[in-house]
């Protein structure tokens, strides 16, 4: 092999190599916590940046109800839906909080909450009630809702809701971990099969 | 030379109800479910009793006494009466003329030695596309006499069929897109042939009454949806029906056409809460661009959701559950403008168990008239 063809080879390895270990890498977070008040969920309007070391935003998160019209690049449905995506980075996925790689709804993730899933026996199953976590981009984020108020007719009215934000460098997908869908042990009332896509039947649909 | 004229008289169904010599009428029959059952001749009543085909099989008289028998292969072949032969009536409800051996209909003769019609079928509508039998103009009973009737000549029908309205293999609900402009919709298929040949009755029919060049055209009202029937403008003034068509919208409905992107969904998502408010994702059901719809959102589209129904090339959907998203094909662009961006100026759909209809695909939908008619499409039918 000619010695200036060698040349542009080993030029080429070493691009693609930087280039997948840039694809690997994401920005270290700014640890936080933040709890909201949302006293009508109807109007909830939560919107959290989160941001690198030294204050530059990073990621968007956005919480809302459905039909929340001032967000046109996400369609919010449930009771109470979060969302986060990438600041001055154009994202593929509607949510990063998304674990299927095909997703193809905006709903497809654990970031959205129906009012059974935060009552009783439903809100206490781990990372499909009140409490969820999601490993991503060397970040741990975690959502809590506490202090649910439903009204008589068992709509959801108000709640809080805890936003904490920690690094962790074994966090390396783009979007969040596959977390299982439980299989037994669940109250039928929690309809965890009706209200989240089942990891199991991820598959490309377009 | 120097005969007598037998007439004959027919009813609206094309089924000969009497028999005349001059002014003495020498036979009356009786039909129940489009079936003879009975004739009064000679002073007396004979009873006729059918195999599923309405091929007569034996005849009693009034006090149970078998009058006569009879045996035919199945296309009607071997025709062998045994007994009393007072009345034609044999093969598939047809009449028999013992002179050529041929089997009468209204519109056509048939030669049963042959299995074929005698003239090729007069009806263009019989034309069905997936239905290479249809091709074959002097083909009986598509081929399948075991199944399929012609008593008229000019459609099949399916003597052991339950099918729904627009059923391919059924053919006597068949597509008028030519006449008439519009196709059968997926969203009655609940309907069964014999809930909607039992409403064909008079007082379901709507006032619209039109002569088009070859036939005439009603109009009905079932369950909130219109349904129409072609009648050829038959021999002697007498009417036959050809077999009902769904027509136009009802029921405040907006029929739409136009074309359309058709993607084929995902099957996983079946059962789950999808983007439309209380609506749970189906086989057969839409996702949609809320926008495409005129409103800003799945939740915006709830009220309408369950009234949204059509075509898109040879998939149906009825009823519009979730609201497409997800992953874009275009970073930074959300889906739903870039697949409008992708395929400008068309309807796109995304049916769970459907098969991807491509691009430019034929649309037929159907919208409350509130909503209007969707990215892609314009108002049609009457």
């Amino acid at each position: 092999m000619p010695s200036i063809a060698r040349y542009f080879c080993v030029l080429n390895m070493l691009y693609f190599v930087v280039l997948c270990a840039a694809a690997q890498s994401y920005p270290t977070i700014k640890p936080l916590q933040r709890t909201f008040a949302v006293p009508d969920v109807g109007k909830a309007n939560v919107v959290l940046d989160i941001q690198s070391p030294d204050g530059s935003p990073i990621y968007k998160l956005q919480c809302h109800s459905a039909g929340f019209t001032g967000d046109q690049n996400f369609d919010y449905s449930g009771d109470f839906e979060c969302r986060l995506s990438s600041i001055g980075h154009r994202d593929t996925y509607s949510t990063l909080l998304t674990e299927d790689s095909d997703q193809s709804r905006d709903w497809e993730s654990r970031g959205r909450f129906f009012a059974a899933d935060l009552r009783t026996s439903c809100a206490r199953v781990p990372q499909f009630g009140a409490d969820r976590s999601f490993e991503l981009r060397g970040m741990n984020l975690a959502l809590q809702i506490t202090d649910p108020v439903f009204t008589n007719g068992g709509k959801l009215h108000s709640l809080k809701l805890t936003v904490k934000v920690s690094p962790n460098p074994n966090a390396r997908r783009a979007i969040a971990k596959v977390v299982p869908l439980p299989k037994a042990g669940i109250p039928a009332e929690c309809k965890l099969s009706e209200y989240f896509f089942d990891p199991a039947t991820f598959s490309k649909s377009r | 030379m120097g005969g007598v004229a037998t007439n004959y008289v027919f009813n609206a169904a094309g089924q000969r109800v009497s028999e005349w010599s001059g002014t003495l009428q020498l036979q009356g029959k009786y039909y129940w479910g489009g079936k003879p059952v009975a004739y009064y001749a000679n002073g007396a009543a004979h009873f006729e009793h059918q195999d599923w085909l309405g091929t007569e099989r034996m005849r009693t008289a009034y006090n149970g006494v078998v009058e006569g028998s009879f045996t035919s292969l199945p296309f009607g072949d071997w025709q062998t009466p045994a007994g009393d032969e007072t009345d034609a009536n044999h093969y598939a409800t047809l009449d028999h003329d013992t002179e050529t051996d041929t089997d009468h209909a209204q519109f056509r003769q048939y030669a049963n030695a042959q299995g074929r019609w005698l003239a090729p079928d007069p009806y263009s509508g019989s034309y069905d596309m997936s239905n290479p039998q249809s091709m074959n103009r002097y083909v009986y009973a598509g081929n399948n006499p075991l199944a399929g009737v012609d008593p008229q000549g000019l459609n099949v029908k399916c003597s052991t069929c339950t099918n729904s309205p627009g059923s391919t293999n059924d053919p006597d609900f068949s597509f008028d897109p030519g006449a008439n402009g519009s196709v059968w919709s997926g969203a009655i298929s609940g309907f069964s042939y014999s809930s909607l040949t039992s409403t064909w009755i008079p007082g379901y029919e709507v006032p619209y009454e039109d002569y088009v060049p070859g036939h005439w055209e009603y109009q009905w009202t079932y369950n909130n949806y219109a349904f129409s029937n072609m009648s050829n403008f038959g021999v002697a003034g007498v009417q036959g029906a050809v077999g009902p068509v769904l027509m136009a919208p009802n029921n405040g409905q907006t029929q739409c056409t136009g074309g359309g992107r058709g993607l084929a969904g995902n099957t996983g998502l079946v059962g789950r809460q999808g983007g439309i408010p209380g609506q749970t994702v189906q086989l057969g059901t839409a996702a949609v661009i809320p926008q495409q719809f005129g409103v800003s959102s799945g939740t915006a589209l709830a009220p309408y959701a369950s009234s949204i129904y059509g075509t898109i090339g040879n998939a149906s959907f009825s009823g519009v559950t979730d609201v497409m998203g997800g992953k874009s094909p275009i970073p930074g662009v959300n889906v739903r403008t870039a697949m409008q961006q992708l395929f400008p100026g068309q309807l796109i759909l995304e049916i769970p168990g459907a098969a991807d209809q491509g691009a430019n695909a034929a649309v037929t939908i159907f919208v409350p008239q509130s909503l209007g008619c969707p990215t892609g499409t314009s108002a049609t039918g009457r």
